[in-house]
């Protein structure tokens, strides 16, 4: 009886996070008119929206910069995240303490706040407009660090000393070794990295202004708000729709891992 | 061709007040199985992670063929080690953990595959190639590492207590294979332990290490028949040997040594004309190990006898083939081992005697003697 409770409140919090999203796919692929009208089923299912977003926008172009964007800083930060995790958790050397603290620090200072000085900087070095400019300030992450070094203090010693012997430097050792260990915080990383690029409006908002380098989430932003949709609620939805696909195809896809990492990293940090 | 030289090393850790290794100096011949022994803590493991390459030298200079390689990183050095915890990478099968320094050094693919088969035969782990280590016995993982270390072919093995996670049965097995490895592979190798068992009978030579202080060096033979000072006399051996205070005394014309209120002859090796080296009134330690104390009743012929001792068995403690007597004799407490064909309880009393022959003799500062 108890356990009935426990799962209906369950299913309710469940459909109330899931209904915006089945509401959005629907209106997607609700035929162009009846829109907003009258709830579900009031019509025919179309892919007629979907036609109308690729007829509009460049589309191609935006999610080809999306992805380029996303997945340059999701490989940058699981490289350098693990570099810095690898050095505070095994390397010894004078100050590591501090450089951890100065690491812990930055994640406490509001994103926001540094977004004009990174903006002066990226305009200063001639970047507006360009991929470097997009993915640049984003190329490693204070969570990432913490992430990997947590895992990495937790893998013995024994084998880094074993991977000197038998040759390693201590890049080979965090990519022969490290990484093939730590693949759950690795999957975590680097959805967690991906999601945030791929989502991200306000920095490509700010960084570039010529169309053909934006990003999906900033053509859709400019498409739906620009008036370029007509105002018409399905082609919007329809091109929310794009993207959020292939975020969904990558947690799917990493899932098990994704889970394992969360779990893990909360009960060892 | 390995001849390993350290001369004068030091290490000193930051953390502690006496240095860990102090200006150990110590030449290991080509093909020679060095054994390290000493008590936890004596800086066993910070000798052989200096030569590894693992922790630096603060002092002093290692070579190897007379190429300096106190400051080489590990992966220059041609070295390999077997690990207490064998180290194995976990994410890798057994065929890719033992191939996996061939490939670190970028050996061609068919080559790695001929010598990890090659290997794997030797020690017998051909079935195991594609198993994870967590498969693993402790057994079976001690010899993948093993493997890994052998299939490099350096000039120097190095193994820091690799049989301390076994049982006994299976460390007496190990032990008998590693040594077998190293006839047949005939390089230099270095191994710690603090299993004077072990130490005895792998050893070419021993090295007893003590706060970080070479305290005798030599072959097992030498060491048990004759150790440098009463450290090592009482660190190898099992049970430990009884070490009584004694002072020289001629009184009444016969030179012997006084203990307590027992006065022994001069053991042979010192009254052949030796007597003199021993001053009167000065203390000297006499040394006597528990197997070479005999039942009065049944000494063997040619053994140079003390007169017998009547002492009472305060615990006798049985293993199997031998017998440990905890005795007293008016206040003097030993150990004595017996072969276990005699029966002995505790609280019997019985007459024992110590073979002179066998006894040592270690000045005041604990130095031997003679
Ligand atoms: N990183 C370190 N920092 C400070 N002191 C250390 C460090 N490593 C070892 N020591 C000290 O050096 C001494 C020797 O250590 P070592 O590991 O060489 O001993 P060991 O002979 O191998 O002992 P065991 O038989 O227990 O393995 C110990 O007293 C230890 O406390
Ligand atoms: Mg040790």
């Amino acid at each position: 009886m108890k356990k009935l409770i426990l799962y209906l409140i369950l299913v309710c919090a469940a459909v109330s996070f899931i209904y915006p999203f089945l509401w959005m796919a629907y209106i997607s692929v609700e035929s162009v008119g009846d829109s907003g009208a009258a709830g579900f089923l009031s019509s025919f299912l179309t892919l007629g929206n979907y036609k109308a977003v690729f007829r509009e926008i460049p589309i191609g172009r935006a999610l080809l910069n999306s992805a380029v964007v996303a997945l340059s800083t999701t490989a940058s930060v699981l490289f350098f995240s693990s570099l810095v995790g690898y050095a505070l958790a095994k390397l010894r050397f004078s100050g590591r303490e501090t450089v951890f603290l100065i690491v812990l620090l930055t994640m406490m200072i509001p994103g926001q706040l540094t977004l004009i000085p990174l903006y002066t900087l990226i305009v200063k070095l001639g970047w507006t407009d360009s991929y470097a400019g997009l993915v640049a300030p984003w190329m490693i992450s204070a969570m990432g660090i913490l992430i990997f070094r947590q895992t990495f203090i937790s893998i013995p010693n024994d084998l880094i000393e074993a991977a000197r012997m038998e040759g390693c430097g201590e890049l080979r050792i965090l990519t022969s070794i490290f990484w093939p260990l730590s693949k759950p915080a690795m999957v975590t990383v680097g959805i967690i990295t991906f999601m945030n690029s791929w989502n991200e409006v306000l920095w490509p908002m700010m960084v570039v202004r010529r169309q053909e380098m934006m990003t999906m989430p900033q053509m859709i932003t400019t498409f739906s708000v620009g008036g370029q949709s007509g105002g018409e609620l399905g082609v919007e939805m329809a091109a929310s729709m794009l993207l959020i696909i292939p975020i969904l195809a990558a947690y799917t896809f990493f899932q098990k891992y994704f889970i394992e990492g969360i779990a893990s990293t909360g009960i060892k940090g | 061709m390995a001849k390993v030289i350290f001369e004068k090393v030091v290490k000193r850790y930051q953390s502690n007040a006496r240095d860990t290794v102090r200006e150990l100096s110590l030449a290991i011949d080509d093909g020679e199985f060095l054994v390290l022994v000493g008590p936890s803590g004596c800086g066993k493991s910070t000798v052989l992670r200096m030569l590894a390459g693992l922790i630096s030298v603060t002092d002093g200079k290692i070579s190897i063929d007379g190429k300096d390689i106190t400051r080489l990183p590990p992966k220059d050095r041609d070295i390999s080690m077997v690990f207490q915890n064998y180290a194995l990478f976990p994410h890798l099968d057994v065929y890719d953990n033992v191939a996996f320094g061939l490939k670190m050094r970028g050996a061609p693919k068919n080559e790695i595959d001929d010598r990890v088969r090659e290997a794997a035969a030797l020690l017998g782990i051909e079935p195991l190639l594609h198993k994870k280590p967590k498969e693993l016995s402790g057994g079976q993982s001690q010899r993948v590492a093993v493997g890994r270390a052998i299939v490099r072919r350096p000039k120097v093995f190095l193994f820091d207590e690799p049989l301390s996670n076994l049982d006994a049965k299976m460390r007496t097995q190990m032990r008998a294979e590693i040594s077998r490895l190293h006839r047949r592979l005939k390089a230099t190798a270095i191994y710690v332990t603090h299993d004077q068992c072990e130490a005895m009978t792998m050893a070419d030579r021993m090295v007893v290490l003590h706060d970080g202080v070479i305290e005798q060096c030599g072959t097992p033979h030498e060491i048990y028949s004759a150790p440098r000072n009463t450290f090592v006399a009482t660190f190898i051996g099992s049970p430990p040997m009884n070490l009584f205070a004694a002072e020289f005394t001629s009184a009444g014309g016969a030179a012997g040594l006084k203990i307590n209120n027992l006065t022994l002859p001069l053991p042979p090796q010192l009254s052949a004309g030796g007597a003199a080296r021993l001053e009167t009134g000065r203390k000297y330690t006499f040394g006597i190990r528990p197997e070479h104390i005999y039942l009065a009743e049944r000494i063997f012929p040619g053994v140079n006898a003390c007169a017998p001792l009547a002492c009472e068995v305060e615990l006798a403690e049985s293993m199997g083939n031998d017998v440990v007597l905890h005795c007293n004799s008016g206040g003097l407490a030993f150990q004595a081992s017996l072969k276990h064909d005699f029966p002995v309880k505790s609280g019997d009393r019985i007459n024992v005697v110590f073979a002179l022959d066998k006894s040592h003799i270690f000045g005041e500062n604990g130095e031997r003697g003679i």
